[in-house]
């Protein structure tokens, strides 16, 4: 992170060091994970959060069997599937678009990252809709614990998305334009913001989504 | 190529969690992605061993606690 704090270019472009893109290989060094360091304090703050989470979801699910089955017969499998993969696949293209950043092909990075964009805000368009929907029937706050549950545990996952959204729209926009202070931490701190979205949903999935 | 074979890997995971019949199956398959986003999207691969072993155990530890809890 420090390196490239104090080396940024006029067009924004990383450090073109040998081995600036971790993918490529060689181990890094403790303080110097990819995406660096403060946004890993961030994003195991938020991991620890949400492991709270999962664990209340989970003992939910145990201590109220009737409660779980009611819920999963109101829960479209399909629809946590389809949610699955809007997210993986606008990750996957965030994590392109770093690849191409770190290879100095800003234009491409740009229009990977607007791509995850796009794709993200589709996650968005669903998950507002099912919110709609379970609203509209009932499955609300106060109706369970389990659909408290729900709605507060996949909508602490939403908040984070919309943030995420924000600052990867904003690192999309500026990107080529305008030279970045921390090149590492406005690209692949970012992109790492948006990987825990995805984290945090691989184990939301299956809590609501699997009986 | 090898990037686009990590996108099937976690599609072709996420369809089999769905058709997991029970959770500690569902944990297995969350703990492979979590793996693989870790290793491939946060590019663990390339960082501290200690780091990424930290990663590694907190996806384990969440599955295992997750089905502990939930069974």
């Amino acid at each position: 992170m420090a390196s490239a704090a104090s080396d940024p270019k006029a067009d924004g472009a990383p450090p073109s060091a040998p081995g600036a893109d971790p993918a490529a290989g060689g181990a890094r060094p403790l303080d110097d994970p990819p995406g660096g360091v403060l946004l890993w304090i961030i994003v195991t703050l938020e991991l620890v959060t949400f492991s709270m989470v999962f664990g209340i979801v989970a003992w939910l699910r145990s201590t109220d069997r009737e409660g779980f089955a009611a819920l999963h017969a109101a829960l479209d499998p399909r629809l946590g599937l389809a949610l699955t993969v809007l997210l993986f696949v606008s990750g996957w293209l965030v994590a392109e678009a770093v690849h191409a950043f770190r290879a100095s092909a800003l234009e491409r990075a740009r229009r990977l990252l607007s791509l995850g964009v796009a794709v993200g805000l589709g996650f968005v368009a669903l998950k507002s809709w099912d919110f709609g929907e379970k609203a509209r029937a009932g499955h609300w706050l106060g109706a369970s614990d389990l659909w408290d549950a729900y709605v507060l545990a996949t909508g602490f996952h939403f908040a984070h998305v919309l943030v995420a959204l924000v600052l990867l729209s904003w690192v999309a926009l500026r990107m080529g334009r305008r030279p970045f202070g921390d090149p590492e931490t406005a690209v692949a701190g970012t992109a790492l913001f948006w990987h825990m979205c995805d984290l945090a949903w691989i184990f939301l999935f299956p809590l609501f989504f699997v009986a | 190529m090898s990037r686009v074979l990590v996108l099937l890997a976690l599609l072709a995971l996420a369809t089999l969690t769905v058709a997991s019949a029970s959770l500690a199956l569902a944990m297995v398959f969350a703990a492979l992605k979590a793996l693989v986003v870790g290793a491939f999207f946060m590019e663990l691969r390339g960082a501290n061993r200690l780091h990424a072993a930290a990663f590694a155990g907190w996806a384990v530890l969440v599955a295992a606690g997750v089905w502990l809890l939930g069974r």
